[in-house]
């Protein structure tokens, strides 16, 4: 798993330091403070790592999940004042080993030192539903030159993996259980298009409300053994297209993930989803939340971790709750002088 | 003039009339409910309730319970609409039958000491408040309307630095 990050001059970031949890380390901040890149810079890199045949290297992987114009990896590099990029520098601690990754600068190169062993295949949900969008999409994408980030490739690639052969173990069975109750069925596949089944028959995935389906998704990846003890799950606004309702089961379901194994990365603007996890959680879970941050006389994005909901500081999701409720208190009671 | 309820205590500095408005001063309890307090402004008149799960005279053990229920309770219309504007509804008829509702623009305001609640649950409860109140707006058949609040600690001094509010420990 994952255990510590250091990015200098990485996109938003001069210099950035960030130590993770085994459960769940979730990203908070307001749009354009990286959240994103650093999902998108971890993925990139585990799923350049795995031991498989043909995989791209690093650079490449971060060049088809960035797209950076002309897949210039040099531009992930934080662009000097005056012009140019900067020397880009990352360094990726998977427990005791350790990737270093430098590039940017004038060259196009990426310069790798050191790697991991033991490294599963990664899951990246996008904001974005690709469920129903599959069937065509792998073929599109492998004949043409898209401009399509490869996040979206990849999560295809993976719902269409088989299930796994015999019974679900019993935690696995009652996390497919929740999740079959809240999307009212199951998902299964006919060719290349996807179905929800129930008592009654069965509905085109286009069909299911569209945050129905990435819970739909999530059930595939259970089910075909893409999330399990040892998987690392990156999931970029789990809230987008859910009512706040559905954040019960949503905090429910990744709760249960990580404490069968998987580490989660979450990106989140949701304040429901925020508190179920709060209130919702075990002790023996780790969550860990990283609030990201531009702060006046200092340069890039800054970040402070919290161990609990109360700690995060500076939480903007708050403070705009504060902001609401202020405006309404003016309403009845006149502004404060 | 000072008044306290459990260990908060508020002195409303500068008010014409400050007074404890509990059941067993009104007498009618058998049938009306009360706010906490009365004060006469000058300019208006505030019916207070204060609602205090984390009261300190609340043993330890107790105090995590007592913060439940509470909780619990906020989270029905039923506390907002049996409990809450029952009482500021049940208040103003009263003042009424004694001849004692002056003609001066009323103010309902709920003082809840809950350091859990943030701005989203004080946001959710105020609206709440308002609908469980009927929170009059302009072009309703009345006369006169009236307008409530749901504050704590903080959100009271800051808007109400002529009246401090604290806690007193004993």
């Amino acid at each position: 798993m994952f255990t510590a990050l250091k990015a200098k001059k990485f996109t938003a970031f001069n210099n950035l330091e960030m130590e993770f949890v085994p459960g769940i380390n979730v990203f908070v901040g307001a749009n354009g403070t990286g959240k994103t890149h650093l999902l998108k810079l971890m993925y990139a890199l585990q799923y350049a790592s795995q031991d498989k045949r043909d995989l791209p290297t690093m650079g490449q992987k971060l060049a088809r999940v960035f797209r950076p114009s002309e897949g210039q990896v040099n531009r992930l590099a934080r662009r000097k004042s005056g012009g140019g990029h900067n020397k880009a520098e990352v360094q990726l601690h998977w427990e005791k080993e350790l990737v270093k990754l430098a590039f940017g600068g004038n060259g196009k190169e990426v310069a790798i030192t050191g790697r991991w062993h033991d490294v599963s295949t990664p899951v990246y949900i996008p904001v974005k539903e690709m469920l129903s969008m599959a069937p065509g999409f792998r073929s599109i994408y492998s004949k043409y030159d898209t401009q399509f980030e490869e996040i979206y490739a990849d999560i295809i690639d993976l719902a269409y993996v088989p299930l796994l052969r015999g019974k679900p173990d019993e935690e696995r069975q009652g996390l497919l259980e929740v999740i079959g109750s809240v999307v009212a069925g199951t998902v299964v596949c006919e060719g290349e298009n996807f179905f929800l089944k129930d008592g009654a028959g069965e509905l085109e995935i286009t069909l299911v409300a569209e945050g129905m389906r990435k819970l739909a998704l999530l059930s595939l990846l259970i089910r075909n053994g893409s999330l399990q003890s040892g998987t690392t799950l990156f999931w970029d606004e789990p809230e987008a297209n859910l009512n706040p309702s559905m954040m019960q089961h949503v905090a429910r379901i990744l709760l249960t993930l990580g404490k069968l194994g998987v580490q989660i990365f979450i990106a989140t603007h949701s304040y429901s989803f925020l508190k179920e996890l709060e209130l919702q959680r075990a002790q023996t879970l780790t969550v860990r939340y990283f609030s990201l941050f531009t702060a006046e006389g200092k340069e890039g994005v800054q970040v402070t971790p919290a161990d609990n909901y109360a700690a995060i500081e500076p939480n903007l999701i708050a403070a705009e709750y504060t902001r609401l409720y202020e405006l309404e208190l003016n309403k009845s009671l006149g502004t404060t002088k | 003039m000072k008044l306290s309820e459990g260990d908060i205590e508020i002195d409303f500095q500068g008010v014409l009339q400050a007074e404890k408005f509990d059941d067993a001063k009104h007498g009618m309890s058998h049938c009306l409910k009360a706010v906490d307090f009365l004060c006469d402004w000058a300019n208006d008149l505030w019916l207070v309730e204060l609602k205090d799960p984390e009261e300190v005279a609340i043993p330890p053990l107790h105090k995590a319970h007592s913060v439940a229920q509470f909780t619990k309770e906020l989270s029905t219309e039923a506390y907002f609409r049996s409990v809450l504007a029952q009482k500021f509804k049940d208040t103003i008829l009263y003042l009424h039958l004694d001849r004692r509702l002056p003609d001066k623009p009323l103010k309902y305001i709920v003082l809840v000491g809950l350091s859990s609640m943030d701005a989203a649950m004080m946001l959710n409860a105020l609206d709440r408040l308002r609908k469980a109140c009927g929170d009059p707006k302009p072009g309703t058949p009345w006369l006169r309307g009236y307008i409530v609040a749901f504050l704590n600690l903080a959100e009271w001094n800051k808007r109400f630095p002529h009246c401090p509010a604290k806690r007193v420990t004993t």
